[in-house]
């Protein structure tokens, strides 16, 4: 194992009888961006908290750099955290919240100095060194709760929810500098957020927690394109599900096969970007098309969603990019819903 | 503007009583009336009573032994009471603020009930278990601890922990406060950074809790400076405090010009503790609590 990789094996948090986290396993590679994804009360905090050492562990082991960690306080872990609300001390400035760890570590002041200017550099706020946190907007205290994370180079940073404070426009904004640092600076980050488009435009890979388990681990592209449960396809963006009498067509069956129409057990997940809508043209070659009509349409600006009406009660979105290329189609209009048979996927409908 | 909010405006102009400025003015007349006024009135009065010009009786207050030593013995007493009460108040302050809820039920009764019960009686009670046959003498003595009963009334003693008991409310609560709108993350986030308890304590945890450190205790002592009934009751010939000199100077001795030029002493002290009180809250709610 790497000098920086962090390995989870099957972790287990009660509070009484409830399982908060229930057997959560993973290994993070030192370098990588590791985000944990899931509603609030999916034990993603509560993973975190047991890595950082503020929760106890009730079951399993934590390694870090082939060492086990599990019983060590929090202060021996040597790990760089980042809160959500921040957690700046509100009586220091800025470069004394930046200092903090370096006094405790006990540094000559010249090295002090050093040190605080780089990581107030690395963040831009170099010039707001004197203030008060009070005194800073929630971006910049944000960057001051970094810096003072990254300050004394620890070999694995942990975040949680930093930027649920922030307005959208800002929070991506952030998320692309912090992307940048982490990057640079090639840290090691496992990162926990309920917010599916920061996770994926962040991570290297996403966990995605549900009930405290982790339901499905992987590359963003590879768990937004191929879920692995209805849960996964569901939390991360708009989903297509179809369940029910929709799937007893000879069609789709010729498609998937025979295990799909059986008894509501499974169900037919795909994307609303994979669709199309056509009208007389016929579909191409490995294509599915279901007629239907348009019951809704939703102008968003840089996409149309359509809602259409399926034979056999069912209802699909379909979003179509808003080119110059594509044909508009009204409410009650008749349609041909198509997407690749490659962009369907049975799920276990549990 | 639109004009439906600008119509709002004017009415909002038109109608006084929205002004908060104007809202208190019933009370603000009651307070004069029966607080500010009768005060002034006794003063002036008490103070005109004397042959003696205003200077010269502020030189013979001032140069009176017997005066000068009654203001240091309350002063030393509300010193100690002051820190007395810091060093029993903090730590039960502190297990309130990270204690779970029966735990936290169980402290805030045994505080707020003695806080709701009489001065008299509270005292009353402390005569019992520390009087020369009392309880805790009895105790001492039976289990051989002891040989002679402990003086441990009707002096300085006496005063100070009667004093400290009546008090001890104050400074716990305010504590409390104090300490409850310390973030907790910030501690986890000294922990996170390598600081051990005792760091995390001295440099987090007590600067934060400065403000009502210094609040509660100017509280503390400002109301032990004027105390009355425990070191009457309590206390020994020599543990005489200034607001017993007042009543001795008005009932035994009828010297109200006297008693009033101690009461002016008295009441500055105070209001100059409240200005400084008043700057320390200001400033815990600046650093945004």
């Amino acid at each position: 194992m790497d000098k920086g990789d962090l390995q989870l094996e099957r972790l287990v948090k009660r509070y009484g009888n409830q399982v908060v986290v229930n057997e959560v396993s993973f290994h993070i590679q030192h370098g990588e961006f590791f985000s944990m994804l899931g509603p609030s009360g999916s034990g993603k905090t509560t993973t975190l908290m047991m890595i950082a050492g503020f929760a106890g562990v009730d079951g399993g082991r934590i390694a870090f750099g082939g060492r086990d960690i599990t019983r060590l306080t929090p202060q021996q872990r040597q790990l760089g955290m980042v809160f959500q609300n921040y957690a700046l001390f509100p009586h220091l400035s800025v470069s004394d919240n930046v200092a903090f760890p370096l006094r405790v570590r006990r540094l000559g002041q010249a090295e002090i100095d050093r040190k605080v200017a780089w990581a107030l550099e690395t963040v831009q706020l170099s010039e707001f060194a004197g203030r008060l946190p009070r005194q800073l907007s929630g971006g910049q205290q944000q960057r001051v709760a970094l810096a003072r994370a990254i300050v004394f180079q620890p070999q694995l940073i942990l975040m949680d929810e930093p930027l649920g404070a922030l307005d959208k426009n800002l929070r991506y904004h952030m998320q692309v500098e912090l992307k940048e640092i982490q990057k640079a600076l090639g840290m090691t980050v496992v990162y926990v957020t309920h917010d599916q488009e920061e996770a994926m435009n962040m991570s290297d890979r996403i966990a995605i927690m549900n009930n405290g388990r982790i339901e499905q681990i992987g590359k963003p592209h590879e768990v937004y394109q191929t879920p692995g449960s209805v849960f996964a396809a569901e939390f991360l963006g708009e989903a297509n599900l179809l369940r029910g009498s929709v799937l007893d067509d000879s069609r789709l069956v010729h498609a998937y096969g025979e295990a799909l129409a059986q008894s509501g057990a499974h169900c037919l997940f795909v994307r609303p970007e994979r669709m199309r809508l056509l009208n007389d043209v016929a579909p191409g070659e490995h294509e599915v098309a279901l007629e239907g009509h348009v019951q809704r349409v939703s102008f968003l600006g840089n996409i149309v969603r359509y809602a259409v009406a399926l034979k056999g009660d069912a209802t699909v979105t379909v979003d179509v990019q808003n080119d110059a290329a594509a044909r508009h189609h009204s409410e009650g209009d008749g349609v041909s819903v198509v997407w690749h048979i490659a962009d369907g996927r049975i799920l276990n409908d549990g | 503007m639109d004009s439906m909010s600008r119509s709002a405006t004017a009415f909002r102009r038109l109608s006084l009583l929205d002004r908060p400025g104007l809202m208190i003015i019933p009370l603000l007349t009651l307070l004069v009336l029966v607080f500010l006024l009768p005060i002034v009135w006794f003063l002036a009065q008490a103070i005109s009573e004397s042959p003696l010009s205003f200077a010269e009786q502020i030189r013979s207050v001032f140069l009176s032994p017997d005066v000068i030593h009654v203001i240091w013995t309350t002063n030393y007493i509300s010193v100690v009471v002051t820190l007395v009460v810091l060093l029993i108040a903090f730590p039960i302050a502190y297990v309130m603020a990270f204690s779970r809820r029966l735990f936290f039920t169980l402290i805030i009764i045994s505080v707020i009930v003695p806080y709701f019960t009489s001065v008299v009686v509270r005292t009353y009670s402390w005569m019992v278990i520390l009087g020369r046959n009392g309880i805790l003498n009895q105790l001492l003595l039976d289990w051989g601890i002891i040989d002679t009963p402990l003086e441990l009334m009707y002096n300085r003693l006496g005063v100070i922990i009667g004093i400290v008991y009546v008090l001890l409310p104050y400074l716990v609560l305010t504590l409390y406060s104090a300490m409850k709108g310390i973030d907790h993350n910030l501690m986890r986030a000294a922990y996170s950074m390598g600081a051990s308890g005792s760091y995390t304590f001295r440099r987090v945890f007590l600067p934060l809790t400065a403000p009502g450190i210094i609040s509660g205790c100017l509280i503390v002592f400002i109301l032990s400076v004027g105390f009355f009934i425990t070191p009457a009751l309590m206390g020994g010939s020599r543990d005489v405090m200034i607001a017993m000199l007042i009543q001795r100077e008005i009932e035994l001795n009828l010297n109200w010009p006297m008693a009033a030029m101690l009461s002016i002493v008295l009441l500055t002290v105070t209001l100059i503790l409240y200005a400084i009180y008043y700057r320390y809250t200001n400033l815990e709610r600046m650093l945004g609590k």
